[in-house]
């Protein structure tokens, strides 16, 4: 070969390394509905895939001694793209072994940690090793047709395949996963590396070989029925509508719930838990769901007039529509919610009523930290609910200088309200959150056991205390709130403080997980 | 105790791991179901478990404390405080008195209902279990094979 021609493989390494970065970001997302995208997911499949790209750096190392590497260049094409084409249509059965059906939240710590791990071992490895078995042949056969040193041949193919890595991140993220879907961006990957693999196992002027023709069958075979299939829609719920967004798996759900109707906006659906929730009318929502105690500060106020209320975390708009309809006489609503994914909003807007009008401003596509900037200043009430991964509050939005920001905004004497998923108010994430809260306002924060759920929603205000445990301002909207143990002081000087600087938020959510149950027992 | 959270005991029954902080009249041993039933009524199944455990220490034999903390801890997915609740009333059932057969054949039945969830509860946790050791197998066999791999080919000529 000329040095010339050693631009095909150059153009080779690079398809394939954006190929590479395909599957790795999307592989997330692929197991997401039955374990999450948690950080513990992520260091599981990037580590198994790091793993396997060693094997498959040595393993094409030892194939590039061959004496027809453009044939072995070609099969390890071919066989990652029928490893890869199967992902989607494997992924249901492979982790449903790992992970049976509804399994709860609480009950899922050592499914979460053990059965991403193992799935993504079972899934990911093998394409991932065959893909990188491509560099080094590449690199023989730069070398080889170029006659270059092997150091410039290598870096000449590290060269283009990172480049071709950086434009399979951009495009996953941004083109393939939005417009495409999960299958079909898989499924395009596979299609790339299938029609490479035959140019260059027909470059290699051999034999076709039997392997070749059965790893082409079963690129095609995938092709044609590898879909990805999310769990199924709990009993008694039926399916509206889905997509997949920049951020998550996203999809809407109509049921019952307490006689009424319901709809459920739920993301990466895997877990017993939504992230928004409709029912025909505005107002209180039944018994369990955690948006009613967002609704307790202005009716605490009393007053009339307008309430300014920013939700950071606004989802479809659950908060709004609560407050819309449980204000007291003579209180409108004037609101701004950040979202963070715009898909989230779109769904909003078609099945939840979401407004997008003079008095609601939605911040769509915005982070809740960023966002902070663009609401207005001297809001009656801000409400933070934002989650990640089902399970997570961001750690950049539980920290002492967000809470002081938060602060800053607020009226005085404006209320900040918290949703905290934790197990009681000795839950390792409930006490954090609160103390941090607690620091960063100077004041006493108020934590309420929501009724029916595992849910607390912490309350602090700027430059006043919220009521007191026990007392009967706490009971007058829901008397449950007013029993004894349903609320709960946190008073600054509380620990742990949770800073930009040192922020363990992601280990006392495993803990919280880990341990919530004996936390239920009263045994911390 | 504030004129609200009376109006709440009332309405929904009690609540309160603290017996100084309950009203006068929920404070005695006695009380214990009432003030289990408050804190179920009221959402609080934590509470409510601990408030039923608390007063089986004082009346271990207490069917309806055994039958509502078997409830609470299946509800809750304990399945250890679920077995020692289900076995526990069983036992307070057959050493009931005969002399009402319908109140005993009713909670015979209750017994029968609290031994088969409990029994559900404990093969689910065995499945989850299960499903937890295949999972750490498949991992540390890709593992191990993966290592051996990279050895073997590191080593070849």
């Amino acid at each position: 070969m000329s040095g010339r021609s050693s631009a095909w493989v150059l153009a080779v390494a690079g398809l394939a390394g954006m190929c590479s970065m395909i599957l790795e970001l999307s592989a997330v997302r692929l197991i997401a509905p039955w374990f999450g995208t948690s950080s513990v997911v992520w260091t599981h499949v990037i580590g198994v895939v790091l793993l396997a790209l060693s094997a498959g750096y040595l393993l094409g190392a030892r194939l590039s001694r061959s004496t027809n590497p453009v044939r072995a260049l070609g099969l390890c094409l071919l066989g990652a793209a029928a490893a890869t084409g199967w992902l989607p249509g494997a992924t249901a059965p492979v982790a449903g072994w790992f992970r049976p059906a509804e399994v709860a939240l609480d009950e899922a710590a050592d499914l979460l940690r053990w059965g991403s791990l193992a799935s993504a071992f079972v899934l990911f490895l093998p394409p991932t090793l065959l893909l990188g078995c491509i560099a080094p042949l590449a690199t023989e056969l730069v070398q080889r047709s170029a006659e270059r040193t092997a150091g410039d041949a290598g870096g000449r193919v590290l060269a283009v395949s990172t480049l071709g890595s950086i434009v399979g991140t951009f495009a996953t993220t941004y083109v393939a996963l939005p417009a495409l879907g999960l299958s079909r961006t898989f499924l395009v990957a596979s299609g790339l590396l299938a029609v490479l693999g035959v140019l260059v196992v027909v470059r290699g002027r051999g034999a076709a070989g039997l392997g070749a023709v059965l790893l082409v069958a079963a690129s095609v075979g995938a092709l044609a029925v590898s879909r990805v299939r999310a769990p199924a829609v709990a009993a008694g719920w039926r399916l509206q509508d889905a997509a997949e967004s920049a951020y998550q798996s996203v999809r809407v759900v109509e049921g019952a719930d307490a006689g009424r109707a319901m709809r459920r906006l739920q993301v990466n659906e895997g877990f017993d838990s939504f992230q928004s929730v409709w029912q025909p009318e505005p107002g209180f929502l039944p018994d369990g769901y955690y948006y009613n105690v967002f609704a307790l500060p202005p009716i605490w106020a009393g007053r009339e007039g307008t309430w300014r209320l920013a939700v950071l975390g606004l989802g479809a708009g659950t908060t709004w529509r609560v407050l819309e309809g449980a204000l007291p006489q003579g209180m409108r609503l004037e609101a701004v919610g950040a979202e963070i994914d715009p898909t989230v909003v779109a769904f909003g807007a078609r099945w939840f009523d979401l407004p997008h009008d003079a008095t609601h401003r939605v911040l769509a596509g915005w982070d809740a930290r960023v966002a902070l900037d663009a609401i207005p200043q001297a809001c009656d009430q801000i409400v933070l609910d934002a989650y990640a991964n089902q399970m997570e509050i961001p750690a950049h939005l539980c920290t002492r200088e967000f809470f002081r920001g938060v602060r800053g905004r607020l009226a005085t004497g404006g209320w900040f309200t918290i949703n905290v998923g934790g197990f009681g108010f000795e839950d390792p994430v409930v006490r954090a959150v609160a103390a941090t809260a607690a620091d960063a306002f100077g004041r006493r924060v108020l934590a309420l056991r929501v009724p029916f759920s595992r849910n607390c929603v912490l309350c602090v205000r700027r430059d006043a205390d919220p009521p007191a445990p026990e007392s009967e301002e706490l009971g007058r909207t829901f008397s449950a709130l007013a029993l004894p143990g349903a609320a709960r002081w946190f008073d600054p000087g509380s620990t742990p403080v949770l800073t930009d600087d040192h922020n363990p938020i992601d280990a006392l959510q495993r803990r919280s997980v880990e341990e919530g149950r004996k936390l239920w027992l009263g045994a911390p | 105790m504030a004129r609200g959270t009376v109006a709440a005991l009332a309405f929904v029954g009690l609540g309160s791991l603290q017996e100084t902080r309950w009203p006068e009249a929920f404070r005695s041993a006695d009380s214990s179901r009432a003030r289990v039933e408050a804190l179920y009524g009221a959402g609080d199944l934590p509470g409510a478990l601990q408030e039923a455990l608390a007063g089986l220490r004082a009346r271990p034999d207490d069917p309806v404390l055994l039958r509502r903390a078997g409830q609470l801890a299946l509800a809750l997915r304990l399945p250890d405080v679920a077995t020692r609740s289900a076995s526990a009333l069983r036992a307070a059932v057959a050493a009931m008195p005969s002399s009402d057969e319908a109140t005993r054949a009713w909670w015979t039945n209750e017994a029968t209902a609290l031994s088969r969830d409990t029994a559900d509860l404990e093969a689910r946790e065995r499945e989850l279990d299960s499903d937890v050791s295949r999972a750490r197998v498949v991992s540390l066999a890709g593992l191990a094979a993966v290592l051996a791999a990279l050895f073997a080919l590191a080593r070849g000529r």
